[in-house]
Formats: structure tokens, sequence, C-alpha cells
């Protein structure tokens, strides 16, 4: 038996063409989520390296946040294991020594990108009106990297880590009611050791995103800043800032392997388990200007001239009320800048080229 | 709701202000720290400490010596065997470090770095708190590598892969701008 259904002919419609079918996909997405809100214009210098620094700096905390999810699975914060832990992942986990260094790598990679991107902003006058807001959000972000620099340096549990943790706590003490958390009696019963872990892995990593999320924001309502060389952008073409994201994985993908094969090249090594009560480590390199001036007026010169450095970096844009941007028109500036920058170096080559002293009480 | 003018010149100098106070509250120091480690009484940290100046700074025979007549002498000499940190102390004069360090382990208890046998218990452990290391025998620092096997050097290749990929994406990508000389007039204009 045979059915024939009798329907009206109607042309038959060619099937949708792929590149339409992805259109109308992202449109349904679009329609829903608004992801389209990001192909704002930005002008073609925002695709240059400079202006790239900060979407460099966000990718370094991709690749953080993508071995940190790894790392995490096999660390354990346990003070009596922490360091085990640590060996363990490098001799036994499949691609464990990759993954650390890639990690360790990343970080230094992040704490470099965020101080060069500073750099950017500083000397090209972004942080002017009406950007002042989002200056003090890079700062406090560019603030709790060094936390999670100094939280992971504590992490492994080795000599190094320990002292460092030991300065951490000496400085708490001369801070007051303010260095309660780094109290090992705020909570008796837990290692500090675990506490750490936790702001390491979940406390800086969440702050860090909420304030990157109002970051881009403010990007997006005060615009990428035009170059200072170029205020009113005259003739300089705008494109979306989906090509601005295009850009920076392009970008990030020279820094991921770079970083790849430095961390097969160069894999952080692990110090001896820690002992309280010696002192013979010297810290990781970020830190040594701030040891100089350990070194020559005690513990309280870490907190001085960290103090000094942030206090300024905070009051940049309310001390600086020149509302030119381009660097020959702001001499006073670039001579402040340029001078600190410079001290900061030399501190830290004294550092580098001088025997490390004992400044810890016992902890 | 209305804005008077100078209120939204003021809010910066009131953050400013405040965040002033707040450094102010920072630096009131509670406790003034001291110059140099306080000294422990307990011959069991004093021989930890004397066995990780032996892995950290071996050439430093001085202080290795003194930590470890220190923890002869300390007030507290419980849960350490004296008769091993002893022969320690004697073995210093032919500066086998290796020995040395072996009898220290053995005088705590802990897994004697030389040798696999079990540590030999000295007590129920506590349970670690605050800045507790948990260290009872101290680990060699471990390097970072060794020479590179052929998954590095797969690894290598691959990253030296996704670089390349990175550099020929970015020069595609890369902006074209108005060149340079041409805008400094522009921004010498903006001088007025």
């Amino acid at each position: 038996m045979t059915d024939t259904i009798d329907t009206p002919q109607t042309p038959a419609s060619p099937a949708p063409e792929p590149r339409r079918r992805g259109r109308q996909i992202a449109d349904a997405i679009d329609e829903r989520l608004g992801i389209k809100a990001i192909q704002y214009p930005v002008p073609a210098h925002a695709n240059s390296v400079a202006y790239s620094l900060g979407g460099l700096t966000a990718f370094s905390l991709l690749i953080l946040i993508g071995t940190g999810i790894i790392l995490a699975q096999f660390y354990n914060p346990d003070p009596a294991f922490a360091n085990a832990s640590v060996r363990h992942i490098v001799q036994d986990v499949y691609a464990g020594r990759l993954i650390r260094g890639l990690h360790y790598w990343a970080a230094e990679a992040m704490y470099v990108l965020a101080i060069l991107h500073l750099l950017r902003i500083y000397f090209t006058g972004a942080y002017k009106r009406p950007r002042e807001g989002n200056w003090l959000i890079g700062v406090a972000m560019f603030a709790l990297t060094i936390g999670a620099l100094f939280t992971g340096t504590v992490l492994k549990w080795d000599q190094e880590g320990y002292e460092a943790l030991g300065h951490n706590l000496e400085i708490s003490k001369l801070l007051g009611g303010l260095g309660f958390w780094f109290n090992s009696g705020f909570s008796a019963n837990v290692p500090i050791l675990v506490r750490l872990y936790i702001a390491h892995v979940s406390l800086i990593p969440m702050l860090i995103l909420m304030l990157l999320v109002l970051h881009a924001l403010l990007v997006k309502r005060h615009k990428i800043s035009p170059r200072p060389d170029n205020p009113t952008e005259t003739g300089e073409p705008f494109e979306p800032f989906t090509h601005h994201l295009r850009r920076i994985g392009a970008l990030g993908l020279i820094l991921l392997g770079g970083l790849t094969i430095i961390a097969v090249l160069f894999p952080p090594g692990i110090g001896a388990t820690p002992v309280e009560g010696i002192e013979v480590t010297r810290p990781p390199w970020m830190y040594w200007w701030m040891f100089t001036l350990e070194n020559w007026i005690g513990l309280s010169g870490i907190l001085w001239g960290a103090g000094a450095l942030f206090v300024l970096l905070v009051a940049i844009p309310f001390i600086d009320r020149n509302p030119r941007r381009y660097w020959k028109q702001r001499p006073i500036a670039m001579l402040l800048g340029a001078l600190i920058l410079v001290l900061l170096i030399m501190l830290t080559v004294l550092e580098a080229v001088t025997t490390p002293a004992q400044h810890l009480g016992g902890m | 709701m209305t804005h008077h003018p100078s209120d939204t010149r003021r809010w910066p100098r009131l953050a400013l202000a405040a965040l002033l106070a707040a450094a102010m509250l920072a630096i009131t120091p509670v406790n003034a720290w001291a110059h140099g480690a306080d000294d422990s009484d307990k011959s069991l940290v004093l021989v930890r400490q004397a066995i990780a100046l032996i892995v950290n700074t071996p050439a430093n025979m001085d202080a290795i010596t003194d930590k470890i007549n220190d923890a002869l002498d300390a007030a507290d000499k419980s849960n350490v065997n004296l008769t091993f940190v002893q022969r320690a102390k004697d073995s210093m004069d032919s500066n086998d470090l290796h020995q040395v360090r072996r009898l220290l382990e053995a005088a705590i208890g802990a897994r004697v770095h030389t040798g696999r046998a079990d540590p030999v218990p000295i007590g129920n452990a506590l349970p670690l708190v605050g800045t507790d290391t948990g260290t009872l025998d101290v680990a060699d620092p471990m390097p970072g590598r060794g020479p590179l096997s052929g998954g590095d050097w797969v690894l290598l290749a691959l990253a030296l892969a996704v670089g390349l990929l990175g550099v020929g994406a970015s020069l595609q990508l890369r902006p074209h701008l108005p060149h340079s000389a041409s805008l400094t007039t522009d921004a010498e204009g903006d001088r007025s």
C-alpha cells in the first residue's frame, strides 16, 4: 500500500550557509546574553604591544588559574606534608613539573607585565581625569598580585617560603591591629599555612577577578585613552574591541610558548623543609628592593618602603593636576617617575650583591 | 537631589585624607622587633636548626657548632638523645657533615638521611597549629631539573610552534597607525 499525501508545492528553500548559520547562532546568543556589547569600537593603537600589556597581564592570570586548578588537586596544605606534596607533584604527577613550572613563570610574567602596564599608563598620563578611579582599581589589583606572589612563595613550604612568612608575621606586628589576620593567634587551632592557602586559591583570585571586571567595564565606559601624541585620534581607524581581543590572543600565544620553553629549561626547584629560628635564604627577586631597606633600617624598612610606594601610587592622580598627557609637556612627572624607577632598580641590585642579614625574631 | 559644584572637587581630598588616616593607623606598632633570632630553650628545636644549617649553609661551621652547643646546654632537653648530640659535636672536628647530620637526626628520632630505616618514635605527635613547621627531618633541597629528556624536547618543539603561531597571528593583526612624526605637530598644538 502506498500513501500519497498531497501537499502544496512550495519552492525548496536552500540550506543555510555555514557562515550564515553561525551568525544566526551568535544572534540568538546575543539576544539573550548581550555578548555583542563587547564589539564597541576602539582606536587602532589599542592593538599595539604597549597598549596590549593589560590584556597580556590578564592572559597570564588565565594561565595561572588553569595551572593552579591542576596543582590544587595534588597540593596538601598540611604543614607536615606541604613540602613533600610539592615534591610529589614534580616527581610523580604526570606533567607535574611542567605545570608547576608554567605556574611559577606565569606568576613572574604577570608581575612584570603588570609593572610594564602601570608604567605605560603613567608615562602616557592615562590615569588622568576621568580615569582616576580605574587607576586606583589597577593599583589595588597590583597589590593583590603581590599578595598572590607572597602566598605562593610560602605555599611551597621550604626554608625560603617560611622565612618570607616570618617577615610577614613580624611586619604584621608593626601594623598593630591591622595586622591581625597574620597573627597566628587569630585562629589558634588552624595552621597559618592553611589560611594562606585559602587566600591564595580563593580570596585573592576572587578579588582580582572582581576588580578585573570593574576595570574592563570602566575601560569601556571611558574608552581606551588616546595616544598622547594624537589626542584627537586624527586619521586613526577604529576597530571592534573583539579585534583587540584577537590581537591579545595572538600575543598571548607568544607568551604561552615563551613561558613553556622557560618552564621546561628552568623549572623552579624546591628548598629544604623549613626549620624555625634561622634565616639563611634570599627572598624572591621582586622583594629585593624592600630587603635592602630592611638591611639598612630593620624590618620596619619593608613596611615604610612598600607603604610609601603604594601611598604615592594612590596619590598620583590627585597630585598631578597637569591636564597635559604628552611626555614633553610633563617634565616634573617624567623626572619623578624616572627617579623612583632608578631608585627601585638600584635597591634591587644592592640586595643582589650583598649577603642577606638576619632580622627575624623568634616566630 | 542637587550637587554643589564644590562637592565633586572635594571627594578626592576626602579620599586622600581617609587613606592617610588609615596609613597612620597602620603604622602604630604594638611590638618592637629584636635584631637577631631569639634562641630557643628547647634542645629539640636547636638540633633541628643545626640540621637545617647543615642543609642550607654547610660552609658556616661556626654557626653549626654554636647550635649544637646550644642544644647541649638548653634548659628543656626533652625528646632528645643527648648522647647522639654529644657525638655529633665530637664529629665536627672531622669535618664530616654527613656523619654530624646523621647523628643529629638520630638524636631527635628523625628519618636518618643516609639510611632507609623508619624514624624512631619519640612520642605522640602534637597537632600542628599557628606557624608550626611540621618539619622533623630536614629534606635536602630539590634542584629544578636534570638533563633534558625526550619528552622535554617534544614540549620545547610544541612551545616553539605555539610561539611562532602567535608571532604569525600577531603580525597579521598588527595595527596600522598614522605615522607618529606627522602627529607631533598636533600634540605640540595641544600645548596651547
